[in-house]
């Protein structure tokens, strides 16, 4: 019983951080509509300075460093310098990017978000480095704060610091749910989220606002993980940028609308998490699942909540999908289908080393791509979950070729399987939930699959997850063959394959099941009106994507020759979804560009080995994500917009009559 | 009330429950074959939910019968395909799809089977019975067209014909001549008369008395959630309690 109490405590540290961030998800929710996927990043990098503060005084900035001091920096002038920079983070990430984004579909803010994740923690290897540190970045621990006092109640020891932390997460909370309960902004903040017009009657700009509550969201989420890093230890940027995961889980309990809530179910799956972590190191606990299980609570919490707020159908009056990017219904055109396989084709044979193998790669990422534009662009299913089914189907083949000794094309086959199946449970959550709140549970589950199945030792024997080399009629399409590092048989092979895939999806696209996912994505009740059973397309989008998403994962795992864990990270489905939007979500074609663009695949072979440029390369494609989806965006973002209105303005004879609709009534 | 053999659409005691609000309150309406059917009555007054309940969109009591089908626990979709078709009142095309594409989904069931004939040979797009609903309503010219790129009132009419395509009984329109002018919307009065003629029953809701009175057989008044009175168009325009509903409220057009 003791041990209970002294784990729960334990769990108050993460808590804390899953019940402010989640505060701050929530917070920020009410004033803007935006969830952020970004809210942990903002938190790393104030982690990251006060490390380097306290480390030798060095202050590291985007661009250039500065010496604060000639030693080390004391704790406090540290810690709030630290949080500044959440704050700071935060109100640019608001002015740049979600600010012109915030009559933008969801989708966009969705992009958006995940672009400022990938952006910044992208950038804190590259800034924090032994360089702008005077030390190895690997040698630096986050220092202590807090006291390390220590008391013992009932046979448990009981860190003061544990407490300090969680009564500092309510302390946030209560703050946080005072100022929108009592305060007049707070009050008008709450009421300017359904009607701007009203709150600028008040004499409210609905901006400040939103700024205001950026800026406040992004300190204390900085401060709050300044002082728990030390307990929960490590700087691993990965780690701190998933703490949004959880944070999102409790932020749906609150149902995005209760801080007081989001923060309780904070702490409390903190607790549930040590309290687990506990338990499985009992003899009576499943040895299968003893590593994961703490991914996998948020992601049960996810569903559940998302599944009792969720409707089968919209109602009435509920938030539009609003404008969506266009689609061009595709056709297929023999000639502008077969001079790009040949072209790929000669490239093939024409290449060698690791230029092949990076054609390959790229030709297998146009398959994962294709399956992202199948159901995020046309069906509209915002899914996070890509790379995972893809490394799921690996880890299927993996089994099934090494334990089971299936033949080649039935083990694929029966491993992308595997994949349809997972693609339809993660699916059954998308019957109710939609939009953002997608995202949030598909991420998740993706979290969930990462830590349970790839990252599971249980699952994974000594010698790695072998997987046996494909052969057809006893002719080897095996990757290597002596000092090849990729043979012509296996580039062919996936050629074949990824190309016959792709018209097989134009052909969906093309005919009645692509006009039923465009149906369904932009009006799912007149589609139900019209005849079409939503839950059951929704169901098909997701296995047909799982479908192709698994190949995908099979032919990247005959590609190595095991299953490799590295290359199916929730990390790399985000970069996956970045390059895809980038490319043109609503268009095959946009897949082949994600495809050369993609993780490993030609773009990154051209950075890395002739400008030098492959530490950049996520930071650039977190970039063109941005870009994409402020600037130059599918369905006419902030800028263009901006200009359409300026230009009206000039020639008042004839204004746009979009551009006045969407008009932003700030723009002077 | 029943036993009309020529009874397509049947429904008794419909109620709905908005939170506090009773927007329907134990309805019941008949619509027989090639019969349109009038169902007015002032804004609010709960003829939009009455529509939505008995497409399946609208959690509700009572029961629906179609032909002598219970319905009443048949999810949305499954109603279109037996022949309860509806328009929404604010249009709702599918934006990214020309005019008769928005026709071919209610003709195309997509699914596993729908999945195999896109894969193998293309499948024989009902093209006639799209060409036929949209010359029903007149927009043979739009087939090509974006909803975008209609005017609101055509948009209407372009619901309309994705209602009527495929085998269509019964055509529950809310407000379908809302964004029509005087003149379209006599011609509009012409063309559900023909859509009536070739079989299926309409149940028309429209604020514009001169349509409605006009080419209804029958016509209900709902007022609060409830039928006030029924009856042949002449006798409803001048009962009492129609007109004190109707000046109740904010004036319509
Ligand atoms: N989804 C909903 N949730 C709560 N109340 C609703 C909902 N839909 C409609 N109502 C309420 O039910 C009542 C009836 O509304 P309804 O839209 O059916 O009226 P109507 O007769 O179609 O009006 P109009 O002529 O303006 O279209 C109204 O009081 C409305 O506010
Ligand atoms: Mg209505």
């Amino acid at each position: 019983m003791n041990d209970l109490l002294q784990f729960a405590v334990i769990g108050f540290s993460t808590g804390a951080v899953y019940a402010v961030l989640g505060a701050s998800l929530v917070s920020i929710y009410v004033a803007t509509g935006v969830i952020n996927f970004a809210q942990g990043s903002v938190a790393l990098w104030a982690v990251w300075q006060v490390a380097g503060l306290r480390t030798n005084g060095v202050l590291v900035l985007p661009v250039g460093s500065v010496q604060l001091g000639s030693g080390p920096m004391d704790v406090w002038p540290a810690v709030l310098i630290g949080a500044a920079s959440g704050l700071v983070w935060s109100l640019l990430a608001h002015l740049l990017v979600f600010r012109p984004l915030r009559r933008a579909p969801e989708l966009g803010q969705v992009v958006a978000s995940v672009g400022v994740m990938l952006f910044i923690q992208a950038l804190i290897p590259l800034r924090f480095n032994a360089k702008a540190l005077g030390t190895e970045p690997s040698s630096l621990i986050p220092l202590p704060t807090l006291t390390s006092k220590v008391f013992t109640l009932g046979g448990a020891t009981i860190a003061v610091s544990n407490l300090i932390l969680a009564a500092a997460a309510i302390g946030i909370a209560l703050a946080l749910a005072g100022y929108f309960r009592f305060t007049r902004m707070g009050v008008a903040t709450r009421a300017g989220a359904e009607d701007e017009q009203a709150l600028r009657l008040m004499g409210y700009s609905p901006d400040r606002l939103a700024a205001f509550m950026w800026g406040t969201t992004g300190f204390v989420s900085g401060l709050i993980v300044i002082l728990a890093a030390p307990a929960i230890g490590g700087l691993d940027p990965t780690s701190y940028m998933l703490y949004v995961v959880p944070a999102l889980a409790v932020a749906l309990v609150g149902r995005l609308t209760s801080i007081g809530v989001a923060c309780g179910a904070g702490l409390a799956l903190g607790s549930v998490q040590q309290i687990l972590l506990f338990l499985t190191t009992k003899s009576w606990w499943p040895s299968w699942a003893q590593a994961g299980v703490g991914d996998a609570v948020p992601f049960v919490i996810v569903v559940v909540a998302l599944f009792l707020l969720g409707r089968g159908i919209p109602e009435r009056g509920a938030r539009d999908a609003g404008a969506q990017a266009p689609v061009q219904v595709p056709r297929l055109r023999p000639l502008w289908t077969a001079a790009p396989v040949a072209g790929t084709a000669v490239a093939i044979v024409l290449t060698t080393g690791q230029w092949r193998f990076s054609l390959v790669m790229s030709i297998i990422l146009t398959l994962i791509a294709a399956s992202v534009v199948l159901l995020t662009g046309y069906l509209g299913q915002i899914s996070l979950t890509t790379m995972a089914f893809a490394g799921a189907a690996g880890f299927a083949l993996s089994k099934l070729t090494t334990n089971v000794g299936v033949p080649f094309p039935l083990s694929m086959l029966l491993a992308a399987l595997t994949a349809t199946a997972l693609g339809i449970v993660v699916g059954v959550p998308a019957l109710r939930i939609r939009g953002a709140q997608l995202a949030v549970a598909t991420i998740a589950a993706a979290l969930a699959i990462e830590s349970f199945v790839f990252n599971n030792p249980a699952m994974t024997p000594y010698t790695g997850n072998l997987i046996a080399d494909p052969s057809l009629f006893g002719f080897s399409l095996a990757v290597r063959e002596g000092t090849d590092l990729i043979t012509l048989r296996f580039s062919f092979m996936v050629l074949v394959i990824v190309a016959v895939l792709l018209i097989a999806v134009t052909r969906l696209l093309s005919g009645a099941t692509g006009r039923a996912f465009l149906a369904v994505r932009s009006n799912e009740r007149a589609a139900a009106a019209a005849g079409v059973n939503v839950p059951a397309v929704k169901l098909l989008g997701f296995a047909l994507a799982s479908f192709l998403a698994g190949i995908g994962g099979c032919l990247i795992g005959y590609s190595r020759g095991q299953l490799s864990a590295a290359s199916f990270t929730v990390l790399v489905g985000l970069a996956v979804l970045a390059t895809t939007y980038v490319g043109d979500i609503t268009r095959i074609s946009g897949a082949i560009l994600a495809g050369i663009a993609g993780p490993l695949g030609l773009l990154y072979l051209v950075f890395t080995q002739t400008i030098d440029l492959g530490h950049y390369y996520t930071l650039i494609v977190a970039a063109a994500m941005l870009l994409r989806v402020v600037v130059f965006s599918p369905h006419r973002g902030a800028v263009p917009e901006w200009l359409l209105v300026r230009r009206a303005r000039r020639s008042p004879a004839q204004p746009p009559a979009a551009a006045h609709a969407k008009e932003p009534a700030d723009v002077r | 009330m029943s036993g009309d053999p020529n009874t397509l659409l049947l429904t008794r005691d419909i109620s709905v429950q908005y939170g506090g609000v009773r927007a329907n309150d134990e309805v019941c309406i008949e619509v027989g074959a090639a019969e349109i059917v009038g169902l007015i009555g002032p804004n609010g007054a709960g003829k939009t939910t009455f529509v939505d309940a008995v497409t399946g969109f609208a959690p509700h009591t009572g029961t629906i019968e179609l032909d002598g089908v219970r319905l009443d626990s048949v999810p949305a979709h499954r109603r279109r395909r037996l022949g309860l078709a509806r328009t929404w009142q604010s249009g709702e095309l599918f934006t990214d799809l020309t005019v008769a594409e928005n026709l071919a989904v209610s003709v195309d069931p997509p699914g596993l089977r729908g999945l195999v004939a896109d894969l193998g040979r293309r499948r024989k797009r009902a093209d006639e019975d799209i060409q036929e609903a949209l010359s029903l309503v007149g927009l043979e010219a739009m087939a090509g067209r974006r909803p975008d790129e209609l005017s609101l009132g055509r948009q209407k009419l372009a619901g309309v014909a994705r209602a009527l395509v495929g085998s269509t009984r019964v055509l529950l329109l809310d407000e379908p001549a809302a964004g029509l002018d005087t003149e379209e919307s006599a011609e509009f009065g012409h063309e559900l008369r023909r859509i009536a003629a070739s079989g299926p029953g309409v149940l028309l809701i429209d604020h514009d008395m001169t349509l409605v009175l006009d080419v209804c057989d029958r016509v209900y008044v709902m007022d609060f959630g409830k039928i006030i009175a029924s009856g042949a168009p002449s006798d409803v325009s001048s009962d009492a309690q129609v007109i004190a509903a109707y000046l109740g409220s904010p004036v319509t057009p």
